[in-house]
């Protein structure tokens, strides 16, 4: 039996390759298009058909939390596989997924489940729970594993540059986008996910001073422990991100994550970012 | 009384504050006679924001707080002057006007009378408190004249004390260095126009030579069209009985005696305003009957030029413009969420969808305003004053509006308050965008301030005279198009100067062009334009958006 395994929910974005070497558990959020409810696990929902059909679509998609009952067969089977089960999610606040997992916890064994409020989505959260599978894996102990993402999270931010408002204002989650009335239809806001909140870090109306906002934003930021740029249908964009940003690598491999559809859902298609945590 | 600076006993010993007032009076009564002269001396053909008219402005406020302090201590009364000027003053050259003033009045401070060294002293300073209220300080404007007007006074004052003929001399240098300011200033030169503020500051100067040369200047008809401007004031209500009515006439007649006419007028009514000569006198009155002091003038002589306005049916008018014109409130719009420690955002904006748009983009305070129609220090301050925040930062929209906007920031001295010179409506937009309420005030500033400059700003307007510059001739009525303030197209149809315009802006690398279209733009026609010029320019985004802006036909942001 193993000592530890790590759980997640599949906001956290985090490649693939990373998710089989560590045996990472990764819970899948929904998408709902209509009465049609697609898993993004990478398989029911790719994440090029779901952005070629957000574009396409005449119904605006909705997104759902894991069911209970999912989530808890997947936490049982961990807790089949190893002593102690270390889950990280998505912020209670923006996403029930904290409270599903909370729930299947208690109803399974609350003694060998520590879960954890990421406070982040996306890399922001994919960063946390490759540092405690890293940790894990090299044999630290728990409260220590706890302690070294607690301490990761007041150093996580996200930027990124949508290139809409339109989905943000739909998704009534973030106040002062649901707010937004304005003449405009192209105005692009540049969003700040720090401590589970989405803040309005800028408003720009053209794609290059998007860009150069991002890069303006994270430069002030430097220097950073992790780095990953984050896109939603937007490849060349976070190609040419990387590239203007090369001297900010921290020492590891540069990290392109598309954004997985539930965020897209919510920020909508050809968004430009980064997930960093900042050096202390 | 200041609407008729019939020529005093002038005594050249005593210069007392009542000499002071009537000076300034006269000042302004001389700029006030000749405004439309120096409205005309634009740079560019444009609209724009009427010099000569924000200087009577800021000198009318400045008599007006002198005159309504019964104080004759030359010293308190320069002060007041001064005070007036700067809360009144309007535009840039109404506002290096009042530093002027400030400087004046700062010589005079332990003064009980002006005398001729006193003068000297004072031209010297106000030249000099006027240089320094600049951050860069231009020769060939009213600042060059103000100097040159200064160092005649110390010349002349080496060779008599007496204070006529020192004046007679400034005022000889001051027009020598207003027809020298096109050597001075190429733009000037370009456009065949002397500079305005200069020449606004000539006629200030010449009509206070002339009063004291006991010389009469007299400007009913103005005088009128103030009392108009202060409809607001004076149309509230005064009594159970309602608005009444607004009665003007000019009686003519033989032996008038002015006096005994407004004694008589003044019984009848309220806001009385009676003004002129033994023959011809002007008469404007608010009465609940309109036929007592009609039928009181017809025993005295003819009357002609008559109106009678319901002021209940104006009032409703003037109600429903204001509503309409400042587009404000917009209830729907939801302020940003602000504290005593936010930033908030105080603006001017020229019609009702720029207003819009700056009250979406989070402005808390709009001022009305713009081309044409500066809105005053006093204004702006108070704009400022409303906001519940101590840290503001104010877009004045208008390159004419800086200098009133920074004086206003200095007197707003219990909050800390920062302008970001805009100088266009699109650049204000822009400037806007990266607002945060809740931010640090310096790096919000920073952030505003780098983003007024990632736009360029088109306009398209209609020629207000003939002229040759930047290898562009226009005639007066043309359609023109100004690139970042600069004359860049002419032509006789709006969508074709629009077009090359475009085509101007479109040169180097653009994105987006966002059109705004004015108050006298149909939505069809500016539709149909949009369309065109997206076949045209296939590369850059177009976006039309209401401006409702006076004189603009279409205001442009490329970026």
């Amino acid at each position: 039996m193993r000592r530890l395994l790590i759980m997640t929910d599949s906001t956290c974005d985090l490649p693939s390759a990373w998710v089989e070497r560590y045996d990472i558990r990764v819970v899948p959020t929904y998408v709902q298009f209509g009465q049609e409810s697609l898993a993004d696990d990478g398989v029911q929902l790719t994440r090029k058909d779901f952005y070629r059909r957000l574009i396409n679509t005449p119904i605006y998609p909705t997104t759902s939390a894991p069911p209970l009952g999912q989530t808890q067969a997947m936490m049982a089977r961990a807790l089949d596989e190893a002593e102690h089960v270390l889950a990280i999610t998505a912020p209670a606040k923006l996403s029930s997924i904290y409270n599903t997992f909370h729930l299947a916890a208690k109803t399974l064994a609350p003694h060998r489940v520590t879960l954890i409020d990421s406070t982040q989505l996306s890399m922001g959260l994919g960063w946390q729970v490759l540092t405690a599978a890293e940790m894990a894996e090299a044999g630290a102990e728990l409260e220590a594993i706890v302690a070294a993402v607690r301490a990761m999270q007041p150093r996580t931010h996200i930027w990124a540059a949508l290139d809409s408002i339109q989905s943000l204002r739909s998704s009534g989650r973030v106040s002062w986008a649901a707010a937004w009335l304005g003449d405009f239809f192209k105005i692009k806001p540049i969003i700040h996910l720090h401590d589970s909140e989405v803040h309005s870090a800028s408003r720009v109306r053209t794609t290059h001073r998007a860009f150069d906002t991002l890069i303006q934003l994270t430069r002030a930021a430097a220097p950073f422990s992790h780095l990953a740029f984050l896109h939603t249908s937007n490849p060349e964009g976070a190609q040419r991100l990387s590239e203007a940003l090369a001297d900010l690598y921290p020492q590891r491999e540069i990290v392109t994550a598309e954004v997985t559809p539930v965020i897209g859902v919510h920020v909508g298609a050809k968004g430009l970012g980064l997930a960093v945590v900042r050096k202390s | 009384m200041a609407e008729n600076t019939s020529p005093p006993p002038h005594d050249r010993a005593a210069c007392d504050g009542e000499a002071l007032k009537r000076m300034a009076a006269a000042g302004r009564d001389w700029l006030d006679r000749h405004h439309a002269t120096v409205n005309q001396l634009n740079v560019f053909p444009v609209p724009d924001g009427d010099t000569g008219t924000n200087m009577l402005m800021t000198m009318r406020n400045a008599v007006q707080e002198a005159e309504r302090n019964g104080s004759n201590h030359a010293g308190q009364v320069a002060a007041l002057i001064a005070h007036g000027a700067m809360m009144g003053s309007r535009g840039n050259s109404g506002t290096i006007l009042s530093q002027l003033w400030q400087g004046f009045a700062h010589v005079l401070k332990e003064q009980e009378a002006l005398s001729p060294e006193l003068l000297v002293h004072g031209l010297r300073e106000a030249a000099e408190t006027a240089y320094r209220g600049v951050i860069q300080p231009v020769e060939g404007t009213i600042l060059t004249v103000a100097r040159e007007a200064a160092e005649e006074a110390e010349a002349a004052y080496a060779e008599t004390r007496d204070m006529v003929a020192i004046l007679e001399r400034v005022v000889a240098r001051a027009k020598d260095a207003l027809e020298r300011t096109p050597e001075m200033l190429p733009i000037l030169k370009k456009a065949g126009v002397v500079d305005s503020g200069g020449s606004g500051l000539v006629y200030i100067l010449e009509g206070i030579l002339l009063h004291l040369q006991g010389q009469a200047i007299t400007v009913e008809h103005e005088r009128a069209a103030e009392a108009v401007e202060n409809l607001a004031a004076a149309l509230a209500p005064e009594d159970e009985l309602g608005y009444g009515y607004d009665v003007q006439f000019i009686l003519q007649g033989e032996n008038l005696d002015v006096n005994v006419v407004r004694a008589a007028i003044d019984q009848m009514g309220w806001s009385t305003l009676v003004v002129g000569d033994e023959r011809a006198i002007k008469v404007h009155v608010h009465v609940h009957d309109p036929g007592i002091p009609l039928s009181y003038a017809v025993s005295l002589g003819t009357i002609s030029d008559i109106v009678v306005e319901n002021m209940q049916e104006q009032f409703h008018e003037y109600v429903r413009e204001r509503a309409a014109e400042q587009g404000d409130p917009e209830p729907e719009i939801a302020l940003p969420e602000m504290d005593e420690e936010s930033v908030a955002v105080v603006t001017v904006a020229s019609g009702k969808g720029l207003a819009r748009v700056f009250r979406q983009l989070g402005a808390a305070e709009l001022i009305d305003g713009g081309q044409t129609n500066n809105p005053s220090t006093q204004e702006i301050l108070e704009a400022i004053q409303r906001v519940p925040t101590r840290k503001v930062i104010v877009l004045p929209n208008n390159k004419n509006i800086i200098l009133a906007a920074e004086q206003a920031a200095r007197l707003a001295t219990d909050q800390e308050v920062i302008v970001i010179p805009t100088r266009t409506m699109p650049q204000g937009i822009s400037a806007l965008l990266p607002y945060d309420p809740q931010g640090d005030f310096e790096k919000v500033a920073a952030a505003m301030q780098q983003a007024k400059d990632e736009i360029a700003t088109g306009e398209v307007t209609t020629a207000t005279r003939s002229v040759e510059l930047n290898g562009v001739s226009v005639q007066e009525g043309q359609i023109i198009g100004l690139i970042d303030g600069a004359l860049a197209v002419a032509g006789n149809n709006i969508g074709q100067v629009l077009k090359d315009l475009i085509a101007q802006m479109c040169a180097g690398d653009c994105e987006l062009i966002t059109l705004y279209y004015g108050a006298n733009v149909q939505e069809d026609e500016a539709r149909a334009l949009v369309e065109e010029l997206s076949a045209l320019y296939p590369g850059p985004e177009f976006e039309l958006v209401y401006g409702g802006q006076a004189h603009y036909h279409y205001l442009v942001g490329a970026e």
